[in-house]
Protein backbone atom coordinates (compact mmCIF):
# COMPACT_ATOMS: atom_id res chain seq x y z
CA UNK A 1 0.00 0.00 0.00
CA UNK A 2 1.22 3.54 -0.75
CA UNK A 3 1.54 6.31 1.87
CA UNK A 4 -1.68 7.82 0.51
CA UNK A 5 -3.41 4.48 1.04
CA UNK A 6 -2.49 4.41 4.75
CA UNK A 7 -3.56 8.06 5.14
CA UNK A 8 -6.93 7.56 3.42
CA UNK A 9 -7.54 4.37 5.45
CA UNK A 10 -6.82 6.26 8.68
CA UNK A 11 -9.09 9.19 7.86
CA UNK A 12 -11.94 6.98 6.62
CA UNK A 13 -11.59 4.73 9.68
CA UNK A 14 -11.78 7.74 12.00
CA UNK A 15 -14.93 9.00 10.26
CA UNK A 16 -16.52 5.54 10.51
CA UNK A 17 -15.61 5.18 14.22
CA UNK A 18 -16.97 8.65 15.08
CA UNK A 19 -20.20 8.16 13.11
CA UNK A 20 -20.61 4.59 14.39
CA UNK A 21 -20.13 5.55 18.03
CA UNK A 22 -22.56 8.47 17.70
CA UNK A 23 -25.13 6.14 16.06
CA UNK A 24 -24.59 3.55 18.81
CA UNK A 25 -25.32 6.12 21.54
CA UNK A 26 -28.42 7.35 19.64
CA UNK A 27 -29.69 3.75 19.21
CA UNK A 28 -29.14 2.86 22.88
CA UNK A 29 -30.81 6.11 23.95
CA UNK A 30 -33.90 5.36 21.83
CA UNK A 31 -34.05 1.83 23.28
CA UNK A 32 -33.72 3.10 26.86
CA UNK A 33 -36.46 5.71 26.28
CA UNK A 34 -38.82 3.03 24.95
CA UNK A 35 -38.46 0.96 28.14
CA UNK A 36 -39.33 3.90 30.42
CA UNK A 37 -42.93 4.97 30.99
CA UNK A 38 -43.61 8.65 30.06
CA UNK A 39 -43.59 9.81 33.71
CA UNK A 40 -40.06 8.36 34.21
CA UNK A 41 -38.52 9.71 31.01
CA UNK A 42 -36.40 12.76 31.85
CA UNK A 43 -37.68 15.88 30.11
CA UNK A 44 -35.25 17.16 27.51
CA UNK A 45 -33.40 20.19 28.88
CA UNK A 46 -34.96 23.48 27.94
CA UNK A 47 -38.45 21.99 27.99
CA UNK A 48 -40.51 22.68 31.09
CA UNK A 49 -42.34 19.56 32.25
CA UNK A 50 -46.12 19.92 32.34
CA UNK A 51 -47.55 20.39 35.85
CA UNK B 1 -26.96 21.53 36.35
CA UNK B 2 -29.94 19.28 35.59
CA UNK B 3 -29.45 15.67 36.57
CA UNK B 4 -30.52 14.25 33.21
CA UNK B 5 -28.28 16.28 30.87
CA UNK B 6 -25.04 18.19 31.10
CA UNK B 7 -25.83 20.79 28.42
CA UNK B 8 -28.95 22.68 27.47
CA UNK B 9 -30.39 21.17 24.28
CA UNK B 10 -29.59 24.29 22.18
CA UNK B 11 -26.02 24.46 23.53
CA UNK B 12 -25.57 20.75 22.72
CA UNK B 13 -26.80 21.36 19.16
CA UNK B 14 -24.37 24.27 18.71
CA UNK B 15 -21.48 22.18 20.11
CA UNK B 16 -22.42 19.26 17.83
CA UNK B 17 -22.48 21.38 14.66
CA UNK B 18 -19.28 23.18 15.70
CA UNK B 19 -17.58 19.81 16.15
CA UNK B 20 -18.76 18.62 12.73
CA UNK B 21 -17.63 21.80 10.96
CA UNK B 22 -14.29 21.73 12.83
CA UNK B 23 -13.70 18.13 11.69
CA UNK B 24 -14.48 19.07 8.08
CA UNK B 25 -12.02 22.00 8.28
CA UNK B 26 -9.47 19.64 9.86
CA UNK B 27 -9.81 17.28 6.89
CA UNK B 28 -9.15 20.14 4.45
CA UNK B 29 -6.19 21.42 6.47
CA UNK B 30 -4.71 17.99 7.15
CA UNK B 31 -5.13 16.48 3.69
CA UNK B 32 -4.55 19.47 1.40
CA UNK B 33 -3.32 22.65 3.10
CA UNK B 34 -0.55 21.35 5.40
CA UNK B 35 2.67 20.52 3.53
CA UNK B 36 3.99 16.94 3.42
CA UNK B 37 6.74 16.08 5.91
CA UNK B 38 10.34 16.30 4.63
CA UNK B 39 11.13 12.73 5.77
CA UNK B 40 7.84 10.89 6.18
CA UNK B 41 6.11 12.55 3.19
CA UNK B 42 2.31 12.10 3.14
CA UNK B 43 2.23 9.35 5.80
CA UNK B 44 2.76 12.10 8.40
CA UNK B 45 -0.79 13.38 7.68
CA UNK B 46 -2.03 10.68 10.09
CA UNK B 47 -0.52 12.80 12.89
CA UNK B 48 -3.50 15.21 12.63
CA UNK B 49 -5.78 12.40 13.82
CA UNK B 50 -3.44 10.26 15.94
CA UNK B 51 -2.32 13.05 18.29
CA UNK B 52 -5.82 14.59 18.83
CA UNK B 53 -7.25 11.09 19.43
CA UNK B 54 -4.57 10.45 22.07
CA UNK B 55 -5.27 13.88 23.62
CA UNK B 56 -8.99 13.08 23.75
CA UNK B 57 -8.27 9.76 25.49
CA UNK B 58 -6.16 11.57 28.12
CA UNK B 59 -8.91 14.18 28.55
CA UNK B 60 -11.65 11.56 28.86
CA UNK B 61 -9.75 9.54 31.47
CA UNK B 62 -8.89 12.78 33.30
CA UNK B 63 -12.60 13.63 33.48
CA UNK B 64 -13.31 10.08 34.69
CA UNK B 65 -10.70 10.47 37.44
CA UNK B 66 -12.06 13.89 38.44
CA UNK B 67 -15.66 12.62 38.49
CA UNK B 68 -14.58 9.61 40.54
CA UNK B 69 -12.68 11.75 43.05
CA UNK B 70 -15.66 14.09 43.43
CA UNK B 71 -17.93 11.08 43.93
CA UNK B 72 -15.66 9.66 46.64
CA UNK B 73 -15.40 12.99 48.47
CA UNK B 74 -18.34 13.07 50.88
CA UNK B 75 -19.02 16.79 50.43
CA UNK B 76 -19.56 16.47 46.68
CA UNK B 77 -20.91 12.90 46.51
CA UNK B 78 -23.64 12.71 43.88
CA UNK B 79 -24.72 10.15 41.27
CA UNK B 80 -24.05 12.88 38.69
CA UNK B 81 -20.28 12.44 39.18
CA UNK B 82 -20.55 8.66 38.87
CA UNK B 83 -22.48 9.03 35.60
CA UNK B 84 -19.96 11.55 34.24
CA UNK B 85 -17.11 9.16 35.13
CA UNK B 86 -18.78 6.21 33.39
CA UNK B 87 -19.78 8.21 30.31
CA UNK B 88 -16.32 9.72 29.91
CA UNK B 89 -14.53 6.37 30.37
CA UNK B 90 -16.45 4.80 27.48
CA UNK B 91 -15.48 7.69 25.19
CA UNK B 92 -11.87 7.31 26.38
CA UNK B 93 -11.84 3.61 25.52
CA UNK B 94 -13.16 4.27 22.00
CA UNK B 95 -10.51 6.93 21.37
CA UNK B 96 -7.68 4.90 22.92
CA UNK B 97 -8.54 2.09 20.50
CA UNK B 98 -8.56 4.63 17.65
CA UNK B 99 -5.18 5.99 18.80
CA UNK B 100 -3.68 2.49 18.73
CA UNK B 101 -5.06 1.65 15.29
CA UNK B 102 -4.05 5.01 13.79
CA UNK B 103 -0.59 4.63 15.33
CA UNK B 104 -0.29 1.19 13.76
CA UNK B 105 -1.37 2.56 10.36
CA UNK B 106 1.22 5.33 10.69
CA UNK B 107 3.94 2.97 11.95
CA UNK B 108 3.69 0.56 9.01
CA UNK B 109 4.94 2.97 6.29
CA UNK B 110 7.33 4.87 8.61
CA UNK B 111 8.82 2.12 10.81
CA UNK B 112 8.07 -0.80 8.50
CA UNK B 113 6.09 -2.62 11.21
CA UNK B 114 2.50 -2.61 12.48
CA UNK B 115 3.43 -3.09 16.14
CA UNK B 116 6.50 -3.00 18.39
CA UNK B 117 6.87 -3.97 22.03
CA UNK B 118 7.75 -0.36 22.72
CA UNK B 119 7.10 1.42 26.04
CA UNK B 120 4.64 3.97 24.58
CA UNK B 121 2.69 1.37 22.62
CA UNK B 122 2.55 -1.18 25.42
CA UNK B 123 1.54 1.33 28.13
CA UNK B 124 -1.19 2.64 25.80
CA UNK B 125 -2.48 -0.89 25.23
CA UNK B 126 -2.43 -1.43 29.02
CA UNK B 127 -4.43 1.81 29.40
CA UNK B 128 -7.03 0.48 26.95
CA UNK B 129 -7.43 -2.81 28.83
CA UNK B 130 -7.51 -1.08 32.25
CA UNK B 131 -10.51 1.02 31.21
CA UNK B 132 -12.24 -1.89 29.44
CA UNK B 133 -11.96 -3.59 32.85
CA UNK B 134 -13.38 -0.48 34.50
CA UNK B 135 -16.39 -0.52 32.13
CA UNK B 136 -16.90 -4.21 32.91
CA UNK B 137 -16.76 -3.43 36.63
CA UNK B 138 -19.50 -0.81 36.20
CA UNK B 139 -21.83 -3.53 34.92
CA UNK B 140 -21.53 -5.62 38.09
CA UNK B 141 -24.49 -4.67 40.33
CA UNK B 142 -24.54 -4.60 44.09
CA UNK B 143 -24.18 -2.23 47.01
CA UNK B 144 -21.17 0.07 46.77
CA UNK B 145 -20.90 -0.33 42.99
CA UNK B 146 -20.21 3.38 42.36
CA UNK B 147 -17.62 3.60 45.17
CA UNK B 148 -15.85 0.48 43.92
CA UNK B 149 -15.77 1.87 40.37
CA UNK B 150 -14.53 5.29 41.50
CA UNK B 151 -11.58 3.69 43.31
CA UNK B 152 -10.81 1.53 40.26
CA UNK B 153 -10.91 4.61 37.98
CA UNK B 154 -8.42 6.46 40.17
CA UNK B 155 -6.06 3.45 40.18
CA UNK B 156 -6.34 3.09 36.37
CA UNK B 157 -5.56 6.80 35.90
CA UNK B 158 -2.04 6.21 37.25
CA UNK B 159 -1.23 4.78 33.80
CA UNK B 160 -2.00 8.07 32.00
CA UNK B 161 1.19 9.95 33.10
CA UNK B 162 3.16 6.72 32.56
CA UNK B 163 1.93 6.65 28.93
CA UNK B 164 2.73 10.32 28.44
CA UNK B 165 6.24 10.25 29.93
CA UNK B 166 7.15 6.76 28.65
CA UNK B 167 9.04 8.32 25.71
CA UNK B 168 11.20 10.31 28.16
CA UNK B 169 11.68 7.57 30.75
CA UNK B 170 12.64 4.75 28.36
CA UNK B 171 14.40 4.46 25.01
CA UNK B 172 11.54 4.01 22.60
CA UNK B 173 10.88 3.61 18.90
CA UNK B 174 8.10 6.14 19.31
CA UNK B 175 9.31 9.70 18.88
CA UNK B 176 9.56 12.13 21.82
CA UNK B 177 7.20 15.07 22.22
CA UNK B 178 7.13 17.27 19.12
CA UNK B 179 5.18 20.11 20.73
CA UNK B 180 5.28 19.44 24.48
CA UNK B 181 9.03 18.89 24.64
CA UNK B 182 11.51 20.21 27.21
CA UNK B 183 11.66 23.68 25.57
CA UNK B 184 7.90 23.75 24.86
CA UNK B 185 8.84 24.72 21.31
CA UNK B 186 6.92 23.11 18.45
CA UNK B 187 9.54 21.57 16.15
CA UNK B 188 7.27 21.56 13.11
CA UNK B 189 6.24 23.89 10.29
CA UNK B 190 3.79 26.65 11.28
CA UNK B 191 0.94 25.31 9.12
CA UNK B 192 1.51 21.81 10.52
CA UNK B 193 1.42 23.16 14.09
CA UNK B 194 -1.78 25.13 13.36
CA UNK B 195 -3.44 22.04 11.82
CA UNK B 196 -2.42 19.95 14.82
CA UNK B 197 -3.86 22.48 17.28
CA UNK B 198 -7.02 22.71 15.16
CA UNK B 199 -7.32 18.93 15.39
CA UNK B 200 -7.02 19.07 19.17
CA UNK B 201 -9.73 21.76 19.27
CA UNK B 202 -12.04 19.77 16.95
CA UNK B 203 -11.62 16.56 18.98
CA UNK B 204 -12.24 18.47 22.22
CA UNK B 205 -15.57 19.71 20.79
CA UNK B 206 -16.37 16.12 19.77
CA UNK B 207 -15.65 15.02 23.34
CA UNK B 208 -17.94 17.66 24.89
CA UNK B 209 -20.75 16.70 22.50
CA UNK B 210 -20.36 12.94 23.01
CA UNK B 211 -20.04 13.31 26.79
CA UNK B 212 -23.38 15.10 26.95
CA UNK B 213 -25.06 12.45 24.76
CA UNK B 214 -23.49 9.57 26.69
CA UNK B 215 -24.41 11.15 30.04
CA UNK B 216 -28.10 11.37 28.99
CA UNK B 217 -27.96 7.68 28.07
CA UNK B 218 -26.38 6.82 31.44
CA UNK B 219 -29.22 8.65 33.26
CA UNK B 220 -31.88 6.87 31.16
CA UNK B 221 -30.31 3.45 31.79
CA UNK B 222 -30.28 4.13 35.52
CA UNK B 223 -34.00 4.95 35.37
CA UNK B 224 -34.65 1.74 33.43
CA UNK B 225 -32.69 -0.35 35.95
CA UNK B 226 -34.60 1.20 38.85
CA UNK B 227 -37.89 0.40 37.13
CA UNK B 228 -36.86 -3.20 36.49
CA UNK B 229 -35.87 -3.52 40.14
CA UNK B 230 -39.22 -2.14 41.30
CA UNK B 231 -41.05 -4.54 38.97
CA UNK B 232 -39.01 -7.51 40.23
CA UNK B 233 -39.76 -6.56 43.87
CA UNK B 234 -43.47 -6.09 43.12
CA UNK B 235 -43.63 -9.50 41.42
CA UNK B 236 -41.93 -11.26 44.35
CA UNK B 237 -44.11 -9.47 46.91
CA UNK B 238 -47.19 -10.46 44.91
CA UNK B 239 -46.06 -14.10 44.80
CA UNK B 240 -45.47 -14.04 48.58
CA UNK B 241 -41.74 -14.83 48.52
CA UNK B 242 -40.20 -13.75 51.80
CA UNK B 243 -37.38 -16.25 52.39
CA UNK B 244 -33.79 -16.21 51.06
CA UNK B 245 -33.77 -14.73 47.55
CA UNK B 246 -37.05 -12.98 48.25
CA UNK B 247 -38.02 -9.33 47.80
CA UNK B 248 -35.88 -8.07 50.71
CA UNK B 249 -32.76 -9.68 49.23
CA UNK B 250 -33.45 -8.06 45.87
CA UNK B 251 -33.45 -4.62 47.49
CA UNK B 252 -30.19 -5.35 49.35
CA UNK B 253 -28.33 -6.57 46.28
CA UNK B 254 -29.42 -3.66 44.12
CA UNK B 255 -30.21 -6.20 41.38
CA UNK B 256 -31.03 -6.45 38.57
CA UNK B 257 -28.94 -4.20 36.35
Amino acid sequence: MTDAGYVVTGWVLTAVVLAGYWASIARRTRRARRTLPPDRTPAPPGETPEP
Amino acid sequence: MREDALLHRRVATVVGWSALVSLAVLAVLGLWVAPPDAVQRDAQRLMYLHVPAAWLAYLAFGVTALGSALYLWRRTRSPVWDRIAGASAEIGVVFTALTLVLGSLWGRPVWGIWWAWDARLVTTAVLFFLYVGYLALRRIPGPGRATRCAIAALIAFVDVPIVHFSVDWWRTLHQEGTVFNDELKAQIHGTMAFTLFWGVLAFTLVFVYLLDKRYRLEALEEGRDERELEQAIAERVASGETGPGGAADLVDSGAPR
